[in-house]
This record gives C-alpha cells, structure tokens and sequence, in this order.
C-alpha cells in the first residue's frame, strides 16, 4: 500500500499509526500538487493528531526522547524516501528500545545518522554564513535575512538567534518554501512569506556590507590562495548567501 | 555613517597588519583549522566565512593601532619599518564591531595592537573602546583581548572585566631569543601580567565557586511552558501541503530549552576573562628544538591553567642577519606536528617524555607522532578491539576520540566485526596493523620495518588526505582530531 500524506510531521506519524492498525505501508509520499498521482494501490492519510501525539509518546516513552529528535530531524531533509527511513528506524526501536542508536553496525540506524548529519551539518553552516541586513519598518529597524537551505531548517536555527538578538527584532526567510520566522522580545512565530518579498534597506546598510567586503578581501593571505580548501569548507551553492562574494 | 571613507582605509590597514603571526597581532589560530575553536567557549565555534586561503572568519581581526615605539626584529609594525599607520578612536572600532556582529559577520573581536607611546597608553584607549561596546552598545559577542607585556596590573583587571580571554604572547620560547630579537620585551613583563591573570581566575573561581567558561554576560535559560508549543501552533494557520507551522517543536520534543530572554533575568556576572587565557609560541624563528617548545608549553599548561598554547610557524616578512632569509619556506609541518602532539598529550593520555625524549628531539614530519610512537613501541600492538581499555583503543593508529568511543559503546551490546569497525568511521588502512578483531589479524605480512615507509606512503599527497581522514563533522572545524 502507498500511503500519501500531507508532508507535515504530525502526517507522518499518523501514518506509522495505521501502518500498524490499518494496513502495512509499503512508501509513504508527501502529496504535492506538483506530483501526479501514480497507479497503484493509494490510501490517503488524514492528519490526526491524537494518533500523531500516541506515536509520538510511544517513540519517546519505549524508545527514547532522542529517538523522537531524531526522527524529527530525518524528516527535515530533502531526501526521497525518508518517510520509510524513518519508519524502518521506528520499529526497529520498538523492538530494541532504547539501545538502537548504539547499534551504528545497522543500516537503519545509519541512515538515520545520515539524514541528521545533513540536517546538523546545514544547520551549522547556516548558523555563520547567514547575513542580516538591517530594514526600515513602521515600528523601527528589523533585522532580515534570507535563507535558501536544503533541508526544512528555520526552527533549527531559531533558538540560537533567539539567544543572541533577545529583545531586537529579527526575521529569517526561508525563501524556497516561503516562509519565514518573525522574533521579538523572544517570542516567534512561522508564517507564510512570499518568495519576492522586498525589503527596504537602511541607508547605512550598504555602506556596512562593503566595509565587511573591505576586511574579507584584506584578511585573506595572498601566498596561500587555496579556492580548492575553499570550496571543501563552504560549497559554492551556499556563496550567494555571502555578502562578502557578492 | 559620515566618517566612512576614513573608517575603510584604517580597516584595511589594521586588517593587514595582523593578518601574519608575526608582530603583536598573532592571532592564537590554527592555520588549518578554525579560529581559536579549539578547546575554546562556545562563542568561537561558529565560521562565518572562508578566506581565499580557506581560514576560517570567526572574529573580527584588527590592530586597534599599527603604530609602534618598539623594533621587535621580526615584525612589519616595528618602528624601522616604513609601512602605512593607522589607529582606531574607540567609538570606531566599537560601532564597527557592533555593526558587523549585528549582521552575523563575526562571532565577537580579537584585538591586538602595537605599542603607541606606551603599553598602558595603548591599552586605556583599548580599554574605553571596550567599554564602549560592552556598556553603550550593549554588545555580548565575544572578546579576546590581548594584553601588552609590560602593562600596569590596573588596566590588566579592568580590560579583563570586559574581555572573555585574554593573552599575552611569549613568541620566543626562551630568554635567549627573546633578548637578541625583541630587546623591548623583558621577560618578566611577560609573566607578570600572566601571572595577575592566573590569580585573579583562581580567586574568582574560588569566591564564585565552579564554572567560569561560558560567557560572562549570562542569561538563565527558561525552559518553554510544555505546551507552548500549540501557542504556536494556534496562531499560525495552515497554508497548503508545506504547512509545517504546528509542528515547530514536535520533533524537539519536552528537551527543547528556548533561551526566552527577559531583561529582568539577565545577570550580569562581573567575571573576570571567564574564557581564561591562552598564549603563543613561535616556531622557527628561534633555534630552540620540538622537545623544549613542548616542555614550554607543558609548563605553561600546568602552572598557568592555559586554555590554549597556540604554535605559530615563522613567516619571514622582514630582512635580518638575525633570522631566517625572506622567502625561506614557513615551517607549517613542523606546527601542524607540534599540535598534533600537544593534542596527544591533552587528550589522549600520552605524556611528553613518551613523544619526544633525548635520542628524538625533534618530531617526526612525515609521520604523524601518534604512528611515529606506535611503530616505536610494538610490544604494546597487535591490540585486541574487544578488548583492550578504552585508554588502550586511543593509542592505536587510525582510531580517535570519536570512533574509539563508539567502539566502546558498542561493544557493551554486541562482539564487534571488522566490518562493524569499518562503519564506525575507523581508519582500517592504518589501525589493521595494530589490531586484532575477536582474535584474527587482518594486516596481512608487512614487516615491521617496512610499515614506516608504507605510512609514510599513504599519506602522500599531504594536506588534503589528512582532511579526508577527518571524520566529515569535524570539517570546518579543525583536521586536528588525531586518528
Ligand atoms: S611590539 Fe614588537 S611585535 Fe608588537 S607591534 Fe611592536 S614591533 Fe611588532
């Protein structure tokens, strides 16, 4: 059985719900409007968030609270076929308990570890090479930045900066799923924000990203041109982000 | 910003003169690695960005002056050489800083400065420019602050208020070379401030008892109400198949602790340096062998409580009978083995005398020293994997903190396989001379005299193997994790 879900988490685990009650899933997709739906035997699966919250407790309570991170975490990517990565991983851990992520040895787990290695690996990264630009609202200067990650990781990032800006307002675009975290005085919400939003820059603005061009271009050592060691540290799809190789 | 033309060309001068290791700008940075991150607070783990040489940007760099009265012999700055000039005021150097941080340029400041007028001089302007940050801007990035030698114990205390770290650098690892190349520096201008710093820690930390590394500004995590998570979900609507709005703290689970910061809660601890201090050594300049840079450093290390000994190899920029010619290649091997070893020594159980000793004075460049020791000491090897005390598994080639700890976690469910160590990232090419899995040996019949030649064949090709061999988390970071 092909198992469509509405590509939230709380879908997924829904689905890991009739899996066992309903009928065994043999792939699970996200239904989009941009996928024709294939022949084949199809169920579609309702979101439901009382079976969702029972999978949930079960994963945290007979497994572990990590296990249910990390399939969180697996579930951000943009990987096909995680849905049942992540399902094999959950009833594996049903069945070993709490030990399954000391077993590195089984494909299942490993793959698991692969999919959070994504999710922590672009995470990180976002985490330096984001770039705020300050914009003028109606309510004073807002910090913005623009994001085009891989993985669906805005909420990933969100405590860090919440930690950092505390009472400044700040938001972080998500350009590609369009949409965006809003932050001040430590509360946030995600809403939808459409690809070409526009800001209004401060007038400073330009003046600061060229200054940071200025030290960017001065501190590097000319005898030591490496673009290769580059590259290997900050992969070029990931530059456009960096005011500094603009 | 009205002074902005003059604001790029200083940034540009005190940017360039402390980009090189060798005057008082050098940085306590791991040329292959990432800035300072090493064994450092949180607040240095982050890259920014990546120079054309592929160092990571971590802090903003700079000279608060490049102006000098001293004629250190192998420094750009010194007062014989003719070279641009330029100084920051501290409002510049603040806003600058507090700017940057702002946009996520830079995780915090690493200032250095030459000597304008006098150390404690140069060190009040550097002082007012702190505060300035710190009080007027609000600003709670991170600060390394390096300290003139020579300074009054006054304005050591007051810039160690506001800096994370401080460092004053030894650079030439005995008295000797000091004398001959930086006649201004007396040795026990060095130690003095050093010393002031160790005690003021040790006090502190037995007034406030334990934990001191984290930032010195701090903010009591509070933990999210358990449902605050439908706070979010309620007021967010669902919008189509991408609706993941309800569900930003699902995965997260009840562990999830959102620093909500509230003004009233900030504590401000009035901590002295709470990342502590570190220094550095240059290598190279001087004659002194790998065995005396690593007892300096060894004692350093113990008597200082240091965080950090940073190497820096030489880089001839500056023409003297007394050095090495310009040109002459940059010991960055020599270094590279240099951390190595003080990385054994720190985490991995091994002690000085069993790296370098009388008959190996100097340490081994084609071979990293944890194989050097191992081919060495074969009465220890073959090890078996399931075993052999985890204290043992860290000696054995090809196999570092990371992996050897999932060895032993493993274990403990189930015997392991040779293949089994091939998952857990271990590197065969090199641990299967040295061990045995559940009692077979899988090196096949290199002799023992031959392995030498054959590592050192394997890592041909230098640099860029040793990145491969870096488990992939540790990329960007450092390629120092030891294998
Ligand atoms: S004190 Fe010596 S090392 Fe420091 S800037 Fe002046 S000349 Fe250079």
């Amino acid at each position: 059985m092909e198992y469509l879900y509405d590509n939230t988490f709380d879908g997924l685990l829904t689905c890991l719900y009739e899996h066992v009650y309903t009928e065994h899933a043999d792939s699970i997709i996200s239904v989009r409007p941009d996928i024709q739906i294939s022949l084949g035997r199809q169920m579609q699966v309702e979101t439901d968030l009382e079976k969702s919250e029972k999978v949930a407790h079960a994963i945290e309570t007979k497994i572990s609270p990590a296990a249910l991170r990390r399939a969180y975490n697996a579930w951000l990517t943009a990987e096909d076929g995680k849905e049942m990565d992540v399902l094999r991983y959950v009833f594996l851990g049903f069945k070993l308990g709490k030990d399954i992520d000391r077993l590195h040895g089984s494909e299942t787990v490993r793959r698991i570890d692969v999919l959070n290695h994504k999710v922590s690996w672009e995470a990180d990264r976002i985490l330096g090479i984001l770039r705020f630009s300050v914009i003028q609202s109606p309510q004073g200067e807002v910090l913005y930045a623009a994001i085009h990650p891989n993985c669906d990781l805005i909420q990933t990032v969100m405590p860090h900066f919440l930690n950092r800006f505390r009472q400044d307002p700040f938001i972080i675009h998500d350009v590609g799923r369009e949409k965006a975290a809003f932050a001040a005085e430590g509360s946030w919400v995600i809403r939808s924000l459409p690809k070409d939003f526009s800001p209004q820059y401060t007038p400073d603005e330009q003046q600061y990203r060229e200054l940071w061009r200025g030290y960017f271009k001065t501190a590097a050592i000319d005898q030591r041109r490496n673009p290769s060691l580059q590259k290997h540290f900050i992969p070029t799809r990931y530059w456009q982000y960096l005011t500094e190789m603009q | 910003m009205q002074n902005f033309d003059a604001v790029m060309e200083k940034l540009k001068i005190l940017t360039d003169a402390a980009k090189y290791d060798v005057s008082c700008s050098s940085s306590g940075s791991e040329r292959r690695g990432q800035d300072g991150h090493l064994g450092s607070a949180a607040a240095m783990g982050i890259c920014h960005s990546w120079t054309a040489d592929g160092r990571c940007i971590s802090l903003l760099k700079v000279l608060y002056t490049n102006k000098c009265v001293y004629d250190c012999e192998y420094c750009v700055n010194r007062r014989s050489n003719e070279t641009p000039r330029a100084a920051f005021t501290p409002r510049e150097l603040a806003e600058l800083t507090m700017e940057f941080y702002r946009r996520n340029y830079i995780e915090g400041l690493f200032l250095s400065s030459a000597v304008d007028g006098s150390p404690d001089r140069t060190l009040e302007e550097i002082c007012e420019s702190l505060r300035m940050l710190r009080e007027d801007l609000g600003f709670l990035g991170y600060i390394h602050a390096k300290i003139i030698p020579g300074a009054d114990p006054a304005i050591v205390q007051r810039i160690g208020m506001l800096a994370d770290r401080l460092s004053v650098n030894i650079e030439l690892p005995s008295r000797e070379s000091l004398a001959a190349l930086a006649p201004q520096k007396k040795p026990d201008g060095i130690l003095k401030p050093m010393r002031q710093i160790t005690d003021t820690m040790e006090e502190q930390r037995s007034l406030t008892g334990a934990g001191n590394k984290y930032s010195k500004y701090r903010y009591r995590p509070k933990q999210l109400p358990e449902n605050s998570r439908l706070m979010i979900g309620e007021s967010a609507p669902r919008h189509g198949a991408y609706s993941t709005d309800q569900l930003v703290f699902r995965g997260a689970g009840k562990n999830l602790t959102l620093r909500q910061i509230d003004a009233k809660m900030a504590i401000k601890e009035e901590r002295f340096a709470p990342a502590g201090q570190t220094t550095q050594l240059m290598v190279g300049a001087s004659g002194e062998n790998d065995a005396q840079i690593l007892a300096l450093s060894h004692a350093l290390y113990k008597q200082f409580y240091m965080k950090r000994v940073y190497f820096s190899a030489y880089i001839p920029l500056m023409a003297s009978p007394l050095l090495p010619a310009v040109g002459t290649s940059v010991p960055l091997t020599r270094e590279h083995r240099l951390y190595q070893a003080d990385w054994l020594m720190r985490f991995y159980g091994f002690d000085a005398g069993e790296i370098l000793d009388a008959s190996h004075p100097n340490l081994d460049l084609e071979l990293d020293p944890k194989i050097s020791w191992a081919l060495r000491h074969p009465e220890f090897f073959p090890m078996e994997i399931n075993r052999a005390s985890p204290e043992e598994i860290l000696r054995i080639p090809g196999i570092g903190t990371i992996s050897a700890g999932r060895i032993v976690r493993q274990r403990r469910v189930a015997a392991l396989t040779y293949d089994d160590l091939k998952r857990m990232g271990v590197v065969l090419k090199r641990a299967k001379y040295f061990i045995t899995v559940g009692g077979r040996y899988y090196g096949g019949r290199v002799k023992e005299d031959e392995l030498r030649e054959h590592f050192i064949l394997q890592s041909g090709g230098q640099q860029i193997d040793l990145f491969a061999q870096t488990d992939p988390r540790f990329l960007g970071q450092t390629n120092l994790q030891i294998e």
